[in-house]
């Protein structure tokens, strides 16, 4: 059942586009850089009137549930934020790796790039009413780190201590130290939900206990951004309006009113768009996407994201020999699953690492489908026919049909794969539970997506060894020596060495000692109206929209 | 009677215990540590120990116990792991649509089911009653899950007559929250396109979740009006020229009502438990749905609320009906 | 229940258990005699030929599948019915023919352990209350009363939610909601039996309880507990199909109708035979245990042949 399950983890969003990842090395980036397109209401000398496009209709199968950007970790919740919220700087447009103001007006990075000095806008309106200041962002980015729930890891990486190292310099300026130089912090704080500001006069007013707000801020709406909750209906309906201060303006055409509305049943997704009724809609079923590439009141847009998709290995007992692993690799039917199940809505995946992120390798190896190869390396591992492997799955249009397609190939070879289906909350209690690796299946599907466009930040969860079990995504208790110097070298690298090492970390992950069956990353598929404009899909900000960029 | 009626209440609340306790038991031999799920994966250590602490969960058993039935009964039913929300917030929410949807699931089985019972009895053979068969045959049978997507292939799929799911049309907004449910809460407020909205979308779920009742209803009642008919005080009136129309209100039906009662009053505990299959099939946000996402997100607090509710709801429900008998018929005291 | 319907003929259980009076049957319009042979009427026919079919296919189903129903077929996935894939294939590529002729065996097979394990509770328990008497009586019907005191679909989804989903778990959480039937059953029989004048005058030769039970009253008490097993056997495969359904009983890929429902949901419109055969299954097994079960009633239980 697909329908309940189309949330994705947080955990497993990922990060984008090649490239201009380039720029960041830190203290290139001194000048306050130009006001992007977006936002360009505010500066014109000219505003034009604002158009009221009426309301525009979202349909989806997942729904909003905790809305504080500490812990919320589903992309239903971050599609609310992202709308509601504002980061101190945005991805630029489709970009991975260029940024551009937001709640910061401008930035310069000094003292060998360990100091960023944030110059905040004036005249931000909370959707509370209080004008935002630099107490409110360093209030939030605090308590993101103190409260210790899913998310401070994000930030923990470039910020042990708060009350020492993010300070406000006054009303409208913020300054963070770093300990070190650290290219990717700006790409971390436009994390578009982790690092939202929230008001922090609302979250001390409603502290409980040592929960800075959480409990609180998991059902208000707390932000700057353009849109505010109207009304919320858990599980059915969330309907915004837009904010009349927004510090965007209003200017030229857009919606007054987003409704986002739960209707877990594919097929009926599908008719609401074919009828008109909805403007937008994510996660139908392939065969969808192809009927309705021929309706000609609709578009498809299938981008590619950073999403990757693939079957951890549990690096114990039988698939200990990286032999047996690499069996697997060639067991398995790419073909299958690319062009049966997908029906081309997603391309092979060839390690941990996304077409479109940084230190992804086109010439990597990649493994051809071959049984026989399969038997012999898997004989070469000890592993017979008549042999049992085991595998935990839950729900997911392709992970789960992966699956299947690998018990049928290996069945061919007369190696049993039993699999054992459950549902999301429990198959991620045990991903990220405590067992040590005796007690896992031999096979974990999962997907998994960066939160900014470095391939550390992609890889440390899924193959570093101290990322195991309950420590990071690290489900099969995958060590491979050379893998972890490898990262801890590219934890501080600079770009052309931090590239390097992910092509070496990508051939060792895949080809000599596997971590993962990689399968395939999945097209980001978006169905609209075609007289929707202005959607602006970024290859990070996965399933979720920016419903004040668009129009019709 | 006042004596009936508190014994049958004293039970309730023993029933009650009862499966707070099985629910109770239940919710710690999940496995996954509701803490872990609450804080979220990567939680830090400190963090989820706090957490422990402050949910009450690192006390012993019993005393959780105790302290969940002392929650109870101020009404707080602990935090959904889920919405994040008090799961009596989440409750509030999601229970009347499921009352909206039973009750009428319930006034269809009774339009629908006592004329075509009483119809099938009076006249046996005729069209009415092999109406009547057909749908006491196939409703014990047919699954209502399946006949909910079945209803939606059909009526929305090919037809397109009636909505697929959900209790209003997307980007409606919904009436003001008096009741909950939407066409009473309409109605008071004046809002009389928001009134018909929600009957066209109660029209399906009513109709697929009802039509099993339906046809336990319609046995039941032509069954006891044959019987009741064929009764010598019956054929008796008959022999003395009294109308039959008469005969088959004032003496047969009315005597047929008293088991079929008895039917309704059980089947309020099949449509609940059929809500929580008709609710996943038209996206119908009542408690029904709300359980179904929760097991799947191994949500306790929410199962054991919505089990303990719906006991409840079964448990008054039933009082009712066994009061209804003293209404139907006069010979009944207690 | 469960699934499983309150029919007429529970309900006079309960009206008779809590001593709700009830109005004297009188003469029955259709007379049944017992010798009265079940296959006698059609629509009980028709039962019986679907429960022989079903279990047949219990047995034989996954034999005699044309395709193997949990390998897939990759380069037809979702094609529609045809010579090969008589009612076509699921997304994956499994035969949904196949599927559903090896599917019997699992929605049978969880439905007999369902009510066996019902019956080792239900059936022990029962007899207690009736011999025994007194404040055990009380004690064992008070429970029960609580167990059938809710929706037992929702005891069900708590159990299988806390046991983990897969079809044991399944058939044991089902099993709690089907067992106080049968306990209440045979309470009833067993104090309608107890007075009977050969009951009586076995306990006078000093026949002692136990046999007692299962000499003189089990035997007689068997007609109405086989009647409630046949409709039962119906109502546990639909019960089993709906908690799959929202997916706390079989998993895939395991060809239980339920998950093949569900497996297929998303393709409602593209594939519609993807949901609609597993249905048509589902439905004509419950139809023809309770059809089965009303034919038995009518020969083995004269008192409530009228009801149908």
């Amino acid at each position: 059942m697909i329908s309940s399950c189309g949330t994705r983890q947080r955990l497993t969003r990922a990060l984008s586009i090649v490239g201009v990842a380039g720029l960041l090395a830190g203290s290139t980036m001194l000048s306050p850089l130009g006001v992007s397109a977006q936002h360009s209401g505010w500066v014109t000398s000219h505003p034009a009137a604002f158009v009221d496009q009426g309301t525009v209709t979202m349909v989806t199968d997942g729904s909003a549930a905790d809305l504080d950007p500490a812990s919320e970790e589903l992309a239903s919740s971050d599609n609310i934020d992202r709308n509601i919220g504002n980061t101190l700087v945005d991805l630029k447009g489709s970009s991975v790796g260029q940024v551009v103001p937001s709640l910061a007006q401008s930035w310069t990075i000094t003292n060998g790039g360990k100091r960023y000095i944030f110059n905040l806008r004036h005249g931000v309106y909370f959707h509370t009413g209080h004008l935002m200041t630099s107490a409110d962002v360093v209030y939030s980015l605090t308590r993101t780190i103190k409260a210790g729930l899913t998310n401070s890891y994000l930030l923990t990486r470039f910020i042990s201590n708060p009350a020492k190292q993010i300070r406000a310099v006054g009303k409208y300026r913020v300054e963070i130290d770093l300990s070190r130089p650290q290219q990717f912090l700006l790409l971390a704080l436009a994390d578009s939900y982790v690092c939202m500001i929230l008001d922090s006069k609302a979250l001390k007013a409603h502290a409980k206990g040592n929960d800075y707000g959480h409990a609180y801020a998991t059902s208000h709406d707390l932000g700057t951004g353009p849109y505010r909750i109207q009304s919320w209906q858990h599980n059915q309906q969330v309907t915004l309006v837009r904010f009349p201060r927004y510090w965007g303006g209003w200017s030229g055409p857009h919606f007054s009113k987003v409704v986002v509305q739960t209707v877990p049943e594919s097929s009926s997704r599908r008719e609401l768009l074919e009828r008109g009724q909805a403007d937008l809609t994510f996660d139908l079923t392939p065969q969808d996407y192809r009927a309705m590439q021929h309706n000609s009141r609709l578009q498809v847009s299938s981008p590619y994201g950073t999403e990757v998709d693939y079957i951890q290995f549990d690096d114990y007992g039988k698939l200990k020999n990286p032999a047996a692993r690499q069996a697997l690799s060639y067991a398995f039917d790419y073909n299958a699953l690319l062009n049966g199940v997908m029906k081309g809505f997603a391309r092979r995946a060839t390690g941990p690492y996304p077409h479109v992120l940084l230190g992804y390798n086109p010439h990597g190896f990649t493994y051809q489908t071959n049984l026989s190869k399969a038997k012999a390396l898997f004989a070469r591992a000890g592993i017979k026919a008549g042999a049992t492997l085991t595998m935990d799955e839950y729900p997911s249009t392709d992970l789960d049909a992966a699956g299947l397609i690998l018990q049928a190939q290996l069945s061919q070879i007369g190696i049993k794969l039993q699999i054992k289906q459950m549902t999301e909350a429990t198959y991620n209690g045990i991903l990220y539970g405590t067992e040590g690796p005796s007690g896992r299946p031999d096979l974990m599907p999962f997907g998994w997506w960066p939160d900014f466009n470095d391939p550390y930040d992609m890889a440390v969860p899924l193959v570093a060894s101290w990322s195991a079990g309950a420590n990071g995504a690290n489900g099969g208790y995958y060590k491979d020596s050379r893998v972890d110097s490898l990262l801890k070298q590219m934890e501080t690298a600079r770009r052309s060495v931090l590239v390097n090492d992910a092509h070496e970390l990508q051939n060792i992950v895949t080809q000599k000692d596997p971590a993962a069956l990689w399968l395939v990353e999945p097209a980001q598929t978006t169905v609209l109206q075609r007289k929707l404009k202005g959607y602006v899909f970024n290859p990070l900000e996965l399933q979720t929209y920016n419903f004040y960029t668009m129009h019709h | 009677m006042i004596r009936f009626v508190v014994r049958r209440l004293a039970f309730l609340v023993l029933v009650l215990l009862g499966i707070s306790l099985i629910t109770f038991v239940l919710s710690h031999i999940v496995p996954a540590d509701p803490v872990r799920l609450y804080a979220g994966p990567r939680a830090t250590p400190a963090t989820i120990r706090l957490i422990r602490h402050q949910l009450g969960f690192d006390q012993p058993l019993p005393q959780q116990y105790l302290l969940y039935l002392s929650n109870l009964l101020h009404g707080n039913f602990g935090y959904s792991l889920e919405s994040h929300r008090a799961v009596s917030a989440d409750l509030y929410d999601y229970l009347p649509a499921t009352i909206e949807l039973t009750l009428a699931a319930v006034v269809f089985i009774l339009v629908v089911g006592i004329p075509l019972g009483v119809l099938s009895a009076v006249l046996p053979g005729s069209i009415v009653d092999q109406v009547g068969r057909v749908i006491a045959t196939t409703g014990v049978a047919l699954p209502a899950f399946w006949l909910g997507l079945m209803a939606q292939l059909v009526f929305f799929d090919l037809l397109g007559w009636l909505p697929a799911g959900g209790r209003l049309n997307e980007s409606a907004n919904p009436p003001p929250h008096i009741t909950g449910l939407y066409t009473v809460d309409s109605l008071v407020s004046g809002q009389f396109a928001t009134f018909g909205q929600s009957l066209f979308h109660l029209l399906l779920p009513a109709v697929v979740l009802g039509y099993g009742s339906l046809a336990v209803l319609t046995r039941q009642i032509r069954a006891s009006m044959l019987d009741v008919m064929g009764q010598d005080y019956v054929r008796t009136a008959r022999g003395k020229g009294m109308p039959r129309r008469i005969i088959v209100i004032r003496h047969a039906l009315r005597n047929a009502l008293v088991p079929a009662t008895t039917v309704m009053g059980l089947q309020i505990g099949y449509l609940l438990g059929g809500a929580l299959l008709v609710e996943d099939v038209f996206s119908w946000p009542g408690i029904g749905r709300y359980a179904t996402l929760a097991t799947l997100t191994l949500d306790y607090n929410a199962i054991m609320a919505v089990t303990i509710v719906a006991a409840l709801m079964y448990g008054l429900v039933n009082l009712v009906v066994d009061l209804l008998y003293v209404v139907i018929d006069p010979r009944i005291a207690y | 229940m469960a699934h499983k319907m309150v029919t007429p003929a529970d309900a006079q259980i309960i009206q008779d258990d809590i001593g709700l009076p009830t109005i004297s049957r009188g003469q029955r319009f259709v007379h049944h005699t017992i010798t009265q042979n079940l296959l006698l009427r059609p629509v009980h026919l028709l039962g019986v030929v679907i429960v022989v079919a079903v279990t047949l296919l219990a047995f034989f189903g996954p034999v005699i599948a044309p395709h193997n129903p949990v390998i897939p077929d990759y380069t037809a996935m979702l094609a529609g019915p045809s010579a090969n894939h008589l009612f076509g294939t699921d997304p994956i590529g499994y035969d949904i023919f196949s599927r559903i002729l090896a599917g019997a065996r699992l929605s049978l097979g969880t439905a007999v352990s369902v009510l066996a394990i019902a019956l080792v509770i239900g059936l022990p328990l029962g007899a207690l209350s009736g011999m025994a008497g007194g404040w055990i009586d009380e004690v064992v019907m008070r429970v029960t009363d609580m167990f059938l005191a809710f929706p037992a679909l929702i005891l069900a989804l708590a159990i299988a939610a806390a046991l983990g989903p897969g079809l044991v778990s399944a058939a044991i959480a089902l099993s709690m909601a089907f067992w106080p039937w049968y306990a209440r059953l045979l309470r009833g029989q067993v104090l309608s039996l107890k007075n009977m004048d050969y009951v009586q005058a076995a306990t006078i030769i000093g026949t002692r309880p136990v046999g007692l039970m299962w000499r003189h009253i089990l035997p007689n008490a068997l007609s109405p507990i086989i009647v409630e097993l046949s409709m039962d056997v119906g109502y546990a495969v639909l019960a089993t199909a709906s908690l799959s359904f929202i997916g706390l009983g079989a998993q895939p890929p395991s060809p239980e109708w339920g998950a093949m429902i569900v497996a297929g949901r998303d393709y409602l419109r593209t594939a519609w035979w993807t949901e609609a055969f597993p249905g048509i299954a589902l439905t004509l097994t419950v139809l023809g245990f309770n059809l089965t079960g009303d034919g038995l009633r009518d020969a083995l239980d004269p008192r409530a042949a009228h009801i149908r």
